[in-house]
């Protein structure tokens, strides 16, 4: 049925009947607007959404831990000295526990790294708490917990049985008797090792009759770490006066998470694509606002021709504008809050994290609110103050825009096309606005990209270019580096072989203790490892007492050319800082290099540490090697990949790529909405345009292409704005992505991938763009277009 | 054919001059006019394309301002007004008949003649409904009242505009080629529907490129280039009242 065909029931109040009309969704183009409204909405909520229930919950699911303040590795321990720890001034629970380093085999794979945390008592942890997630609550003496995030990296369900190594000593099974989720602790999948919880019965089922205990603090002061720091202090002088040795001391940052620096990441760059989203949805909206005014030039001329103040006009036009923004508002709030949540599920698992509460922050709503219904009227402030305040003739003149463009004398285009080209700016400034709603997602598209590419060429950098060797092996204890030279000697996989040394080493400071990390001793020069230096030099043959340190360090007690004294099991041993140099790594605290350890330390001639070059499998060589140590009685107890490293930062690239990927689609949609509306407002506008050139001989593919030269005119021209947007933008991210996750800025790389993707993007919306609204136009009958004025 | 004989005058247009800026610099779109029109009058207004007449009618209307000159309407120098006493101006003294889209399509053709009421304040909104409805009767679209434009003829559509121009009765009604999308016969339906609000003592000034007029109206004054010229001086025209 025609619609004008129908009966209505007139109101009395004409002027308020006409705005809920406009505002009907039978009306195409008011849906258009709305749902543009609602698409702006929608990517400004789920993005605030995502932002703050993240923010809120890693903080509430890191605290629910309770985690320790100060964390005091020791050699023996027994309960009296807990019992007296706990009850001094300023400690507010503190818990003993071993963590051992083992090894559970992966069929298929191989051994994986496995860190046992040995629990007491299960039914009473109160420091660094793990929480229940599957199956037992306890594990009994012949079976283990198992942390939840271990699952994305080995296939485990409860009652499996999986052969666990320590040191030396046999395999033994044990039995996964339930999942655990461990808050407190940098899930699985970034440090590739699986976490889990045994009772000291297991342990020793497993051969372990001895080993440091830690002893897991909770500071009353849990926020200000000088005061915790000044209890380490306190803490280890109580213990050592009990006759007890603290090899290490460590000083978590209080409410830091292990795994910040990817959480931080992930933040800040929702953060910076919030802001992004917010500007292309207000541009959106201000695009479809403006041109929807400028549609409604005519009757506003009209009503203006007939008494209507400009009072009553902009009384009308504001209040049709808040309906539409209210409406699209209605439904984007929904769905962007959806999405958010869709979005913290994913994080969340990612992060090892439960979300207890998925309410985004108070303030997300009323953001919503403004994007939807306070920009649309910002926006519309101008044209509809502009068009109320102006002469009739000028209101209805509005809906017949002139071109203000500049003709060349040249024409290198044919007229069709050079047409389409100057119809895009006939109103330059709904042209910008489209241009740049556009442009900011293509920006987004394109930063994504290059910053994918920097990270890559980094991690490139640091695995494929400093590290010349293919796997590692570490000892339980140093052995005599003949012994093991003789154990391998005839391993055809084992090619190359360099010995070194590893001990954890620790700053001592006037204040207290400083940062702790491994320290390796190495030959010199080392044919498996090159040097970047950041600041300073390497390290030279022969040079005893010189350190170099990884920029992740990042200690301001060891500044280059400063001499540090360093707790290395319990010898302090003065050493000059010679360099920095650059060592990335998924998980790692940074790490020290020297020639040679003090003979207390490590006497010359031992390792504990192979690290092998080879061109045959890593795995084969791994296993060649282990058999030929195990065969030799030199216990094995960790084995990696020099790309198992690169695996996590890998994983890592990938939610970072693909979530900026996912914020630039979402502000993509955003922009080619804008495009959508703008061509069909333009066409609108040219009805009659379009019904000259059809009734002077243009045929229809004549049209299109006029209408697509225009489109295509502001797609490049879009394009061209974010390839010079993402410049900027580009540097920013790659700067403080690389800070916050390698504490040093990434090369500065471009992506021309990215650059040809988002053209060849663009190119195909422009089409989709102008070919939806002028497929009716194109056909429809000459009188009917040019009678539309 | 009866005249109106009332010589009070409700429109004076005194040494109104208007210039459009444009890429090619000014353009003279009135020059110098004088034009005066009384009480009960209807005034036909002729001439080329882009002989100005459309742009007079547009300073008699407060649609445009004259770049110089003086306009009174009704007692009011309407080139002294802003826009809102303009507005509120119009609302009591002016009914405008356009030649095409008169009629904002979302509201049905009542409404669309209560719209200027409503403007204007004007009584209760069941009131004005009567008096719409009264309004469609007198042009004869009354039971056209409850549809959408869209579903009318183009000389229903005309008529339901004069019934809306009429809507606040104001004394004056200008129209702006009324007739120059309909067929002959609702041509003139129209025309004597416009003579007969002359007839009511209402003020009527048309520009129309129809020649052929004078069966309707008591004076058809001609435009040129700007300026207006009486039938007299033209030679073409058979002017009633100079």
């Amino acid at each position: 049925m025609v619609e004008g065909a129908q009966r209505r029931r007139s109101s009395n109040r004409p002027r308020w009947q006409k705005v809920r009309r406009d505002l009907s969704p039978r009306r195409g183009r008011t849906l258009l607007v709305t749902m543009a409204v609602a698409v702006g909405v929608m990517a400004v909520g789920s993005i605030a959404t995502a932002l703050t229930v993240l923010d809120r919950e890693l903080a509430a699911n890191y605290q629910s831990a309770n985690p320790a303040s100060v964390i005091l590795s020791v050699d023996n321990v027994d309960d009296s000295l807990v019992q007296a720890i706990e009850s001094r001034p300023g400690v507010a629970a503190v818990e003993a526990r071993r963590e051992v380093t083992a090894r559970m085999m992966d069929p298929g794979e191989g051994y994986v790294p496995t860190l046992l945390v040995v629990v007491d008592d299960f039914s009473n942890v109160s420091v660094d708490r793990f929480l229940p997630e599957s199956g037992a609550t306890a594990p009994g003496s012949t079976g283990m917990l198992v942390e939840r995030s271990t699952r994305r990296e080995v296939d485990l369900e409860v009652g499996d049985e999986r052969l666990i190594k320590v040191g030396g000593a046999e395999p033994t099974l044990l039995e996964v008797e339930g999942f655990v989720s461990d808050p407190g602790r940098t899930p699985a999948w970034m440090t590739g090792s699986v976490i889990a919880y045994v009772t000291p019965e297991a342990l020793s089922g497993l051969g372990v009759v001895s080993g440091s205990v830690e002893l897991h603090v909770v500071s009353a002061e849990t926020g200000d770490r000088s005061v915790n720091q000044e209890l380490a202090q306190r803490l280890t002088a109580q213990v050592e006066a009990a006759g007890s040795f603290v090899t290490s001391v460590e000083v978590p940052v209080p409410g830091v998470h292990p795994s910040a620096g990817v959480m931080r990441t992930l933040l800040f760059l929702l953060q910076a694509f919030g802001v992004v989203a917010l500007v292309a949805a207000g541009a959106l909206v201000a695009t479809v606002v403006s041109a929807m005014l400028r549609r409604e030039a005519r009757s506003i001329g009209l009503m203006k021709a007939m008494g209507a103040g400009p009072g009553q006009i902009s009384g009308m036009y504001l209040v049709g504008v808040a309906g539409i923004g209210l409406i699209g508002t209605l439904i984007g709030i929904p769905v962007g809050l959806a999405a958010g949540s869709g979005f913290d599920s994913f994080a969340a698992g990612l992060l090892n994290i439960d979300i207890t509460n998925a309410s985004p922050a108070g303030w997300v709503i009323p953001l919503q609110l403004t994007v939807g219904v306070a920009v649309p009227l910002l926006a519309a402030l101008v044209p509809i103050s502009r068009a109320a305040a102006s002469t009739v003739r000028a209101a209805i003149d509005e809906s017949r825009p002139t071109p203000k463009v500049r003709v060349g004398r040249r024409r290198l285009l044919d007229p069709a096309l050079a047409l389409g080209v100057r119809n895009a700016w006939r109103v330059p400034g709904r042209t910008v606005l489209t241009v740049l709603a556009l442009a900011v997602g293509g920006a987004a598209f394109m930063v994504a990209l290059n910053t994918g590419v920097a990270w890559d060429a980094a991690v490139d950098a640091e695995f494929a270019e400093t590290r010349a060797y293919q796997a590692e092996i570490g000892l339980d204890r140093a052995y005599p580096i003949e012994a093991v030279e003789s154990a391998l000697d005839g391993i055809s996989e084992v090619e190359s072989v360099e010995y070194w040394m590893s001990v954890i080493a620790q700053v001592k400071t006037g204040e207290g203790v400083g940062s702790r990390f491994p320290i390796y001793a190495i030959p010199t020069p080392t044919s498996m490892l090159s040097f970047p230096m950041e600041e300073g030099r390497a390290l030279q043959p022969g040079e005893t007492g010189s350190l170099v340190v990884t920029h992740l360090v990042n200690d301001p007690a060891l500044p280059v050319g400063s001499t540090v004294s360093l707790d290395i099991g319990g010898t302090s041993s003065d050493w000059n800082v010679v360099g920095i140099t650059r060592r990335l790594g998924a998980g790692e605290a940074g790490a020290g290099f020297v020639e040679t350890l003090p003979p207390d330390v490590a006497p010359a001639g031992v390792t504990n540490r192979l690290i092998i070059a080879s061109d045959y499998d890593v795995s084969s060589v791994i296993e060649a090697a282990e058999a030929g140590l195990d065969h030799a009685g030199i216990a094995v107890i960790a084995t990696a990949s020099a790309d198992s490293g690169r695996e996590a930062l890998d994983d890592h690239l990938f939610i970072l790529v693909g979530m900026l990927l996912a914020v630039a689609g979402l502000i993509a949609v955003v922009g080619g909405l804008g495009l959508l509306e703008t061509i069909a407002t333009g066409v609108l506008e040219r009805r009659r345009e379009i019904g000259v050139m059809r009734a002077i001989g243009a045929g229809t593919s004549t049209v299109m292409r006029v209408l697509m030269a225009e489109a295509l005119a502001l797609s490049l021209a879009s394009w061209a704005v974010a390839l010079v947007l993402s410049v900027p933008a580009t540097l920013l991210v790659e700067s403080i992505t690389g800070m916050i996750f390698f504490e040093m800025p990434l090369e500065t790389k471009f992506s021309s991938l990215g650059v040809w993707i988002w053209l060849a993007i663009v190119t195909v919306g422009a089409v989709v763009a102008s070919g939806l609204p002028t497929l009716d136009i194109a056909e429809a009958p000459v009188r009917d277009a040019l009678v539309t004025e | 054919m009866m005249f109106n004989n009332n010589h009070e005058v409700r429109i004076q247009v005194r040494g109104v001059r208007k210039v459009y800026d444009t890429v090619a610099g000014g353009y003279v779109a009135l020059d110098q006019v004088d034009f005066d029109a009384a009480t009960g009058e209807f005034v036909a207004i002729v001439g080329r394309s882009g002989s100005g007449k459309s742009t007079l009618l547009n300073m008699i209307s407060g649609i445009d301002r004259p770049t110089s000159g003086s306009v009174v309407v009704n007692g009011e120098s309407i080139g002294d007004l802003t826009e809102s006493k303009l507005a509120r101006w119009r609302c009591r003294n002016l009914g405008l008949v356009f030649q095409f889209q008169q009629l904002l399509p979302t509201l049905t053709v009542a409404e669309n003649v209560m719209l200027p009421m409503d403007f204007a304040k004007r009584g209760r909104g069941r009131d004005n409904r009567v008096r719409a409805l009264e309004l469609l009767d007198l042009v004869d679209v009354s039971d056209q009242s409850d549809k959408l434009p869209a579903s009318l003829s183009g000389g229903q559509q005309q008529r339901a505009a004069i019934a809306r121009a009429l809507a606040n009765d104001p004394p004056v009604i200008v129209a702006d080629e009324p007739t120059g999308n309909l067929d002959s016969h609702t041509a003139d339906e129209t025309l004597e529907t416009l003579r007969r609000l002359a007839g009511d003592g209402k003020t009527v000034v048309m520009v129309t490129h129809e020649h052929d007029v004078s069966r309707w109206v008591d004076r058809v004054v001609t435009m040129s280039d700007g300026r207006l010229f009486d039938a007299a001086s033209l030679g073409a025209l058979d002017p009633v009242n100079g």
